[in-house]
């Protein structure tokens, strides 16, 4: 996922470098008040470590190709996040100088597309959360494989977008997506098992490691869902803008069908209830109503806004309506 | 030769390279940054189809690589890692823009291969660049440099340090990788059960020795990151270089010499 300098405009590159930079700045900062000058030998040799780690290839079971760690989640997991995000942009300057892994102007777009989402993304709201509790196993697994996908997913987006942007290349937004999202959803799958074996055998030979980054500071349920409603709402309103204005897969079966992307229904019944949804759908068809070509964009926006609060919302609900029934239960030792 | 091998070795050529001793190699390395920069940010301006603007641009890294005593295999070995994925993205350009640009003969030349050629001589150019700088910089003095620009010393610290210890750290994984292959030697890599053992052996490894370095830097009288050595950022000598290189490189972005030997041969 290492970016070259020739994908990039200069406006992207510095524009990315500046945030990086700003990254490194909070991160000292924070260091600075929280350890002491231990962490900077361990920050320098955990960096070597997944330097020589992404040199160790391993084979990818049934497809008879090999591939290698990135480590950010791991790296995160043992030194927490801002010594992480330190080391890998250390690893990325080294990787850029003496081995042209990624150019020196794109410096500051690697770092953030492989440094921020695993560290301050996906470690502190996927990993934390799920071993918030307890550090099994299980746990281990599931907050390394999610983690690892998500920052995967996010940083070859990123990839997708700081390219497109830069204007270098002749693929669509769609084509490039479509060539880099299904690959690092294959990639971060394989690459978050190798992540969580390698922390179970951690946690067997020396848990200290893992329990002491994770005593550092919990991650609340109210901090989590807050990020959640963030990426509701990033999602929604700014990702939905690029929403395809294609069939889905299902519509798009549909039209090979019976020629449209609806089927048509006929009787009384049907009139009524499709007259019902059209007066009370506050956003038809992700859009407002009797909306102009004008307004779409606004409109698609705001609908993926509205939707995606609604629905975590609703989800919040329903999780807190079982917690209320479970307690019940309990209660009355069903 | 396996990864770790060939990365150890490009770190050590590397190195004995920025242990020269020529003109290149005097300069203040702030000043070899700033051009390095400048000549990136320059080729990367470059338009999407714009290519004959660019070969002019050739001429900065290769003077600099015959000044410096830099073996064309050197930038062949770094090009051989940075080549294939902008080789990948300009070959799709090909496929993903078919509009004629040039019919030459039965050959059409179409804009693909134009944005896709352009792709692949920057990433040539800019990669050279940086090549350049690092076999006649050091990292250590590239580092100090950074700090004297108020790049935080925690920072700049620990890449020093991330530098030096992956040449060990690369051996002590060499070794583990040898003693797997030497167990299956028909293995293409290390299998996915077996490798979370191995990964974690080496992080332990790697984190007891971090301790043991604290230990010995303590014992030698470390007191953070905060101290300094003294450097030069700009001679009398790296000044004349920096104007005379930032004179061409603007030259170069503003005149195509291509153009102008075309008029002067039609006049």
């Amino acid at each position: 996922m290492h970016m070259a300098d020739a994908l990039l405009s200069p406006t992207v590159g510095i524009a990315m470098t500046a945030v990086s930079a700003g990254l490194i700045g909070y991160s000292v900062k924070k260091l600075k008040q929280d350890t002491d000058d231990t962490s900077i030998p361990l920050m320098g040799v955990m960096g070597a470590f997944i330097f020589a780690a992404q040199m160790i290839n391993f084979t990818i079971p049934a497809t008879g190709s090999s591939g290698h760690i990135g480590g950010g989640l791991l790296l995160a997991a043992v030194l927490g996040p801002y010594a992480a995000f330190l080391a890998i942009a250390s690893v990325l300057v080294v990787q850029a100088l003496f081995f042209a892994d990624g150019g020196i102007l794109a410096w500051g777009c690697n770092v953030f597309n492989m440094g921020f989402y695993p560290c301050f993304l996906a470690y502190p709201l996927i990993y934390k959360f799920f071993l918030r509790q307890e550090v099994s196993r299980r746990n281990i697994f599931w907050g390394s494989l999610l983690g690892v996908i998500i920052a995967l997913q996010f940083g070859a987006f990123s990839v997708v977008l700081e390219t497109l942007l830069s204007g270098r290349t002749e693929l669509s937004f769609a084509a490039f997506l479509l060539l880099m999202q299904p690959i690092h959803l294959a990639i971060g799958a394989v690459e978050g098992i190798v992540t969580a074996s390698v922390l179970s055998f951690i946690q067997q030979a020396s848990p200290e490691l893992l329990a002491g980054e994770l005593q550092q500071g919990g991650w609340p349920l109210r901090k989590f869902l807050l990020s959640m409603l963030f990426l509701t709402l990033f999602t929604g309103g700014i990702l939905s803008l690029y929403a395809s204005e294609y069939p889905d897969g299902l519509e798009w079966s549909l039209q090979g069908l019976t020629g449209s992307t609806e089927l048509a229904a006929e009787g009384q019944i049907y009139e009524q209830t499709a007259a019902f949804q059209e007066k009370t759908a506050i956003l038809p068809d992700y859009n407002f109503k009797n909306g102009d070509e004008a307004q779409s964009g606004v409109g698609t926006s705001v609908s993926g806004i509205f939707g995606g609060t609604i629905t975590l919302l609703l989800v919040g609900l329903i999780g807190k309506l079982i917690a209320v029934y479970k307690k019940k239960t309990v209660k009355h030792g069903v | 030769m396996n990864k770790l091998t060939r990365a150890a070795l490009q770190f050590r050529m590397m190195e004995e390279l920025a242990d020269g001793d020529s003109y290149v190699h005097h300069l203040t390395p702030l000043a070899k940054l700033l051009t390095t920069l400048f000549f990136v940010v320059t080729v990367i301006s470059f338009d999407l189809y714009d290519i004959s603007g660019l070969w002019q641009f050739a001429v900065y890294p290769l003077f600099f690589m015959i000044i410096g005593d830099i073996p064309a295999g050197v930038l062949g070995a770094v090009l051989a890692i940075a080549l294939p994925l902008t080789l990948f993205t300009g070959l799709s350009n090909i496929f993903f823009n078919q509009h004629i640009w040039l019919q030459l003969g039965p050959l059409p030349i179409t804009y693909g291969m134009l944005s896709g050629l352009a792709l692949v001589l920057k990433c040539v150019l800019t990669v050279s660049a940086v090549t350049v700088l690092m076999a006649t910089t050091k990292l250590a003095d590239l580092c100090n440099t950074l700090r004297f620009l108020h790049v935080p010393n925690v920072f700049t610290f620990q890449l020093l340090m991330c530098f030096r210890y992956i040449r060990v750290l690369l051996e002590e994984a060499e070794q583990m990788s040898a003693a797997y292959r030497l167990r299956n030697p028909l293995g293409r890599g290390i299998q996915l059960r077996y490798f979370g053992e191995i990964l974690g052996q080496l992080l332990l490894r790697s984190y007891a020795r971090a301790g043991r370095i604290y230990t010995a830097m303590q014992c030698r009288g470390f007191q953070g990151a905060g101290h300094m050595d003294h450097i030069v950022l700009l001679d009398w000598r790296s000044l004349i270089y920096l104007a005379a290189v930032g004179a061409g490189i603007c030259l170069g972005r503003f005149f195509n010499a291509a153009l102008l030997i075309e008029k002067l041969l039609n006049q």
